[in-house]
């Protein structure tokens, strides 16, 4: 419970995991109070600003902001946690592997993230999609295919040095398999620190994702997906900036969010002294 | 020295064709007939088998790779489908923007968090430590695309301070047209910068060598100023470094929302036109660029700090 | 490398050194880039403006689009027999200063006629060539061949210098020279094509101003906000919801045109079941086109009865589809659909207009049980993708390059053709016979019927969901006079002046 308490005496963790509660209680809640609906078209009340009707304003076709908003949500969340905690997975995975029985798998390993390190993650993202044309399948090939190397490197690394410790000595003298050595001793182990970064790179991948959008190589309308909206809104910046500012600021709050979180869990975890 | 350098050269080697082949067999995912996917109709039968014996699609494999390496080599990096000329051609004319927006925008992101950093350091641990780190934690979350759009909309259309795209004519202009597109890129470097400045800064003021200028009569600035603030920035440089690869990734995005004629730019037309050897040459080139930019910047790390050696 | 060497020099110099800016400059903003400069081989928007303001064609479309002009033929004359087409060339020069030759005629059409022109059907009715001096031609048709004159008035028969084009081959292109108002003078692909002045154009005086800038902004309102911030003299298609606004503005004229130009819904009908008249009606009837008019396009469209934008021998008494959902659902009934089905529609995404015709169409066939799923896709996508076939539903469009509607019909309508009834694979064999007793047919009433009719046979067939004829808006600073955006889609800069 050391860890429970830790995380809770550090304030930025509690407030990072108030910020995603309250998204996904409205996110919950909406569907169920709101009188709008995110799809239905309304002409005649298009472009309206915020009003206690309509708290973030309504966009050009006369739908309800907020509500595509909450909606959105749904969608950038779904995306961003399974493009960053299933190449998670397969990262830790090939980590642990590599660290624990070393030789030329691990050297390979490490020539190979060494040399995939070196192209920029929105270059080879956007690459990827680009090549293999737009759509939500090819999306988390993309993400699939760039996401696991980080992962892998840094859970190498840790089951480089938990490998040497003793009571992984001890489990191998009394002849445990090696995937009980690797899961129940290295593992929970080496995780933390990959859990620290994977709350950081949930918030490059959820601002990748509606980037990916932004240049039309992602998700498709009428998906409320964020940066859909975003780039949806742009020819109205001027006469209706809600349209922009909202799901942007959303985005933000996603990422301050899981900011904080892994500030937390990174204090929390940090080991005493 | 020079022969540190020389063998770091030469370890670059393996990894430059490492990122010819890993370039060429991430581009290999694409599902079906490349010349098909890119030509669709557009080309008769006869002209597609010319084309795919252009691009050496008939060989095997490996001999498909070497031609392409063969093509890193000569400095080409492919032809490109729709303007018909070398990448290299078409990269040359936009690098200038994107390394000007990369330097530009670090330069921004220093002067933006060396003042924070060293208040940080001063306060460590108090409320204004803790609200400069909160301050940058809020910074990074902005996604930057978002970001342009808002700046666009504030500081150009409301303010009318800042143009709202494009490259202008002579240094002045540009520093005044690029500086939006810097901003964007530098603001999430300056996070990076405070972050290890505020440390390596905290760490330096307790270094042993301060006690001993102190001793020496020197004054707190003094001290501040020729020591501690001195070196701390020197490590910094390898933490620019480290990240040039997010910086840069981070370029494309900017400017194509700016319209700079930039790499970025290049790199969404070609995928918007399909032209998949643009698409190909151009990522290799961007991660060539990027170990490039983290030699140069260790090189210039250990000139700076001799203590540092580049082994 | 050299050369490669050099584009980095200069790329470089141009972001540190001030250039002069002494001569006059027009500024333009245009949202679409063009592909080449090679008249016989391009078909986008972009390409084609560009040409015309670099090359000239022996005739062209008056301004307003009623009739035929002088270009570099400074008089024309039609036998009685409509088999030979005379014309008397003017002393026109190249930029480069050549003069402009029967011989470069020949070769110019000759290629546009020829294999590796996308063209070629609109040239080939021209089976002979006599010169009869450096400046008189005679082109001999076959048959007759009422649309030769028209299509030697479009971009494709551009006249280009014989001996420069055959030396250089493609690479001609990159560095063209033409006979038009203005000569290329930079190309900065993505991002700007300089233009100068051509010392040796015919127009004596013209153009009024030395150097043109077509810088390409794609966001619709990056372009207004450079107009305002008066970064740009001129815009082309500014956001039509912001018009109204723009036109408030203090120092900035609006201008609107209806071009030859129509937006619809492509149904493939080779596929279920849009195979079945009936369901395509019964969409036609399904979408409130006032609403498309209103909401999407601000007011500034028309609603459409077919595919045929309002041009020569529009039938103005032909009425769209009345908007009536049960009319729908019961022609749908009829066919068996009677609880809708499902459709994928394709949307060009960098077309802002249709991505929200895509949408409200979504919301539109949501009553009829049909479920749409968007699938956007860039232009070049599109245009492949449906040509060959693959696709259900596409939202689309088509503009005239002529003021004949022969070249729209043979596009839209008519199957076998170049474009195959515009890749909807409909078909009818009436409108075929008319298509091609149109072709030989005088000028006059009866030619007028058979466009009626084959118009009436389109509306009636609906290969297409009708949406609108769009109108095209533009804005410049105040003292700029004399822009304006033609029927034909493109613009002429050699009369536009600075007013201070």
């Amino acid at each position: 419970m050391t860890f429970l308490y830790k995380f809770c005496r550090n304030r930025s963790g509690l407030v990072g995991l108030a910020m995603l509660l309250v998204l996904s209680i409205a996110v919950l809640l909406t569907p169920i109070l709101s009188p709008h609906n995110p799809f239905q078209l309304n002409f005649g009340a298009a472009l309206r600003p915020p009003s206690a009707e309509h708290w973030f304003g309504t966009d050009n076709f006369g739908r309800d902001v907020f509500t595509r908003v909450i909606a959105g949500a749904v969608y950038d969340l779904r995306l961003a946690l399974i493009c960053v905690f299933g190449p998670a997975a397969i990262g830790v995975v090939i980590g642990l592997v590599a660290g624990y029985f070393g030789g030329a798998v691990d050297s390979a390993l490490m020539r190979l993230t060494d040399i995939a390190w070196a192209f920029p993650f929105y270059v080879l993202v956007l690459a990827i999609v680009g090549v293999l044309g737009p759509s939500e399948t090819n999306l988390y090939i993309a993400f699939f295919l760039v996401n696991w190397i980080g992962y892998a490197r840094i859970v190498r690394g840790e089951t480089l040095v938990t490998a040497r410790l003793e009571y992984v000595e001890a489990a191998r003298v009394l002849r445990y398999s090696r995937p009980r050595i690797l899961f129940r001793h290295i593992m929970p182990n080496t995780i933390t620190p990959a859990l620290v970064y994977s709350m950081s790179d949930v918030v490059l991948t959820v601002q990748a994702i509606a980037a990916l959008s932004f240049f039309g190589l992602g998700v498709q309308p009428p998906a409320p997906e964020w940066g859909l909206l975003i780039v949806e809104s742009i020819d109205y910046m001027r006469e209706a900036p809600w349209m922009t500012l909202f799901p942007g600021l959303a985005l933000a709050w996603v990422g301050i969010g899981f900011s904080l979180v892994g500030e937390g869990l990174s204090t929390a975890l940090k080991p005493e002294g | 020295m020079l022969r540190s350098i020389l063998q770091r050269l030469l370890m670059l080697i393996p990894v430059l064709i490492g990122i010819t082949l890993l370039g060429f067999l991430l581009l290999q995912v694409v599902p079906g007939d490349p010349v098909e996917r890119a030509m669709g109709t557009r080309a008769s039968a006869e002209e597609m088998d010319a084309m795919r014996r252009q691009w050496g699609l008939d060989q095997p494999m490996w001999r498909q790779y070497l031609l392409f390496l063969r093509d890193c080599i000569t400095g080409s990096f492919g032809t490109s489908l729709f303007h018909k000329l070398p990448v290299s051609t078409l990269v040359l004319e936009r690098l200038p923007f994107t390394l000007a927006i990369v330097a530009y925008s670090t330069v921004l992101a220093l002067l933006i968090a060396m003042p924070f950093a060293i208040l940080a350091a001063l306060r460590r641990g108090g409320m204004v430590d803790l609200a400069i780190r909160q301050l940058f934690v809020f910074v990074i979350a902005l996604p930057p695309f978002w970001l342009c759009f808002l700046f666009i909309l504030w500081l150009s259309l409301g303010l009318g301070l800042f143009p709202t795209g494009g490259i202008g004519d002579g240094l002045v202009q540009n520093l005044h047209r690029l500086f939006l597109p810097s901003l964007v890129v530098g603001l999430s470097t300056a996070a990076l910068i405070q972050q290890s400045l505020r440390a390596t800064l905290i760490e330096t003021m307790s270094a042993d060598y301060v006690d001993t200028a102190r001793a020496k009569g020197l004054s707190r600035v003094q001290v501040f100023t020729r020591h501690i603030l001195r070196n701390s920035l020197i490590s910094t440089i390898s933490i620019v470094g480290v990240r040039i690869g997010w910086i840069i990734g981070s370029t494309v995005v900017v400017e194509k929302i700016f319209s700079v004629p930039g790499l970025g730019s290049l790199l969404i037309d070609a995928i918007v036109s399909r032209d998949f050897p643009v698409i190909r040459g151009l990522t290799v080139i961007f991660a060539m660029l990027v170990v490039l930019v983290n030699l140069l910047t260790d090189i210039a790390y250990s000139i700076a700090d001799p203590r540092v050696s580049l082994d | 490398m050299n050369r490669s060497m050099r584009a980095l020099l200069a790329s470089g110099c141009m972001m540190l050194s001030a250039g002069m800016l002494s001569a006059e400059t027009l500024r333009v903003a245009m949202g679409v880039d063009p592909v080449s400069l090679d008249p016989i081989a391009t078909s986008d928007n972009a390409s084609i403006w560009t040409q015309l303001l670099i090359y000239d064609t022996l005739i062209r479309p008056s301004k307003d689009g009623t009739d035929l002009e002088p270009g570099l033929a400074e008089s024309w004359e039609v036998s009685e027999d409509g088999l030979t087409l005379t014309f008397k060339l003017r002393e026109a020069k190249f930029s480069d200063g050549t003069p402009v030759t029967a011989e470069d005629v020949q070769f110019s059409l000759e290629r546009a006629a020829s294999e590796q022109s996308s063209w070629a059907g609109f040239f080939r009715p021209i089976t002979g060539y006599e010169i009869t001096g450096e400046h008189e031609i005679k082109l001999m048709l076959d048959k007759p061949f009422t649309p030769a004159l028209n299509n030697l008035a479009m971009f494709s028969g551009a006249i280009l210098p014989k001996k420069l084009v055959e030396a250089q081959g493609d690479a001609f292109f990159v560095d063209p020279v033409g006979s038009g108002p203005y000569a290329l003078a930079e190309w900065t692909r993505g991002s700007q094509i300089a233009l100068e002045e051509n010392p040796h154009y015919w127009q004596e005086g013209k153009p009024f101003i030395e150097n043109v800038e077509l810088n390409i902004v794609t966001e619709g309102s990056a372009r207004t906000i450079k107009l305002e911030a008066g970064e740009v003299d001129a815009i082309i298609d500014p956001p039509l919801n912001q018009i109204e606004k723009l036109r408030t503005k203090e120092g900035i004229v609006v201008g609107s045109a209806v071009p030859y130009r129509s937006d619809f819904v492509l149904l493939n009908t080779t596929k279920a079941p849009f195979d079945d008249e009936k369901v395509r009606r019964a969409l036609n009837m399904a979408v409130d086109k006032k609403a498309l008019i209103e909401g999407i396009l601000y007011g500034a469209g028309k609603i459409a009865a077919s595919a045929m934008p309002p041009m020569r021998y529009a039938d103005e008494s032909l009425e769209p589809y009345a908007y009536d959902l049960e009319k729908a659902k019961a022609l749908l009934d009829e066919a068996g659909l009677g609880d809708g089905f499902e459709a994928e529609l394709l949307v060009n995404s960098g077309m802002a207009a249709h991505r929200n015709v895509a949408v409200a169409l979504q919301a539109m066939m949501q009553p009829l049980g049909v479920k749409l799923n968007i699938q956007m896709v860039e232009g070049g996508t599109h245009w492949e993708t449906t040509k060959a076939g693959n696709y259900e539903m596409a939202v689309s469009f088509a503009t005239s390059d002529t003021i004949d509607p022969d070249q729209l019909i043979g596009f839209l309508a008519v199957n076998p053709e170049r474009a195959n009834a515009y890749h909807t694979e409909w078909k009818s064999e009436r409108l075929n016979e008319l298509y091609q007793k149109e072709r030989v047919t005088e000028n006059g009433e009866a030619r007028g019927e058979m466009f009626g009719e084959m118009v009436q046979l389109l509306h009636d067939g609906a290969p297409y969901i009708f949406l609108y004829h769009p109108a095209s808006a533009w804005a410049t600073r105040a003292n700029v006079e004399g822009f304006e955006i033609l029927p034909t889609s493109n613009f002429r800069l050699e009369d536009v002046k600075f007013t201070d």
